[in-house]
């Protein structure tokens, strides 16, 4: 059976700001002498190791706004909640409704990573449905 | 899409769990039923996951 475009990637949210780093005064650090828009040169990440119990974590759920993907997330979150009693679930795009799309750019995954950042959370799941 | 995305990133590995494609198009019931079939797999990423870097 056919399976085709990603789905859920799963990641430390400790890593996003490297992923979408800033320089020294806070602007996105843009590749070699150029001045147009990206690839943005960001650096080596590395990832965290995933905590052995949600129960007490803080989850955050990112949707992209790929149609049926924030169903797909309640979902998920309905059942971390039976698996993991505790756990504080954030569903991002009803709490930032911004962020309920592609980022499109550097500047807005900043902007969304830091809407991530700060409900300070131990685990981010993004659906990338499409 | 994503592996692409992650090199760009500077980011070598991530916890990636993969479904069938799509995810549109389902009713209600047929995504609580879709997503209960993953969540096993999506659960222990995201409680096992270790890089290995």
């Amino acid at each position: 059976m056919k399976k085709s475009l990603m789905i859920l990637a799963l990641a430390l949210v400790l890593v996003l700001p490297m992923a979408c780093s800033k320089g020294p005064d806070g602007s996105a650090q843009k590749g070699d002498g150029s001045e147009e828009a990206g690839p943005y040169k960001v650096g080596e990440v590395k990832m965290n190791p995933h905590p052995a119990s949600l129960e007490g974590r803080t989850v955050v759920l990112r949707w992209n706004g790929k149609f049926n993907g924030d169903k797909f997330l309640e979902r998920v979150a309905e059942n971390l909640a039976s698996k993991a009693p505790g756990v504080r679930i954030v569903k991002l795009w009803t709490v930032d409704k911004a962020t309920a799309t592609t980022s499109e750019n550097p500047e807005n995954s900043i902007k969304f990573a830091d809407s991530v950042l700060a409900h300070k959370p131990d685990l981010v799941i993004a659906s990338n449905a499409d | 899409m994503v592996k692409s995305t992650m090199d760009e990133q500077g980011i070598s590995e991530m916890a990636i769990v993969e479904v069938e494609h799509p995810i549109a198009g389902r009713n209600p019931e047929d995504t609580k039923k879709f997503v209960d079939a993953v969540f096993p797999e999506i659960f222990k990423a995201a409680t096992q996951w270790q890089p290995t870097k």
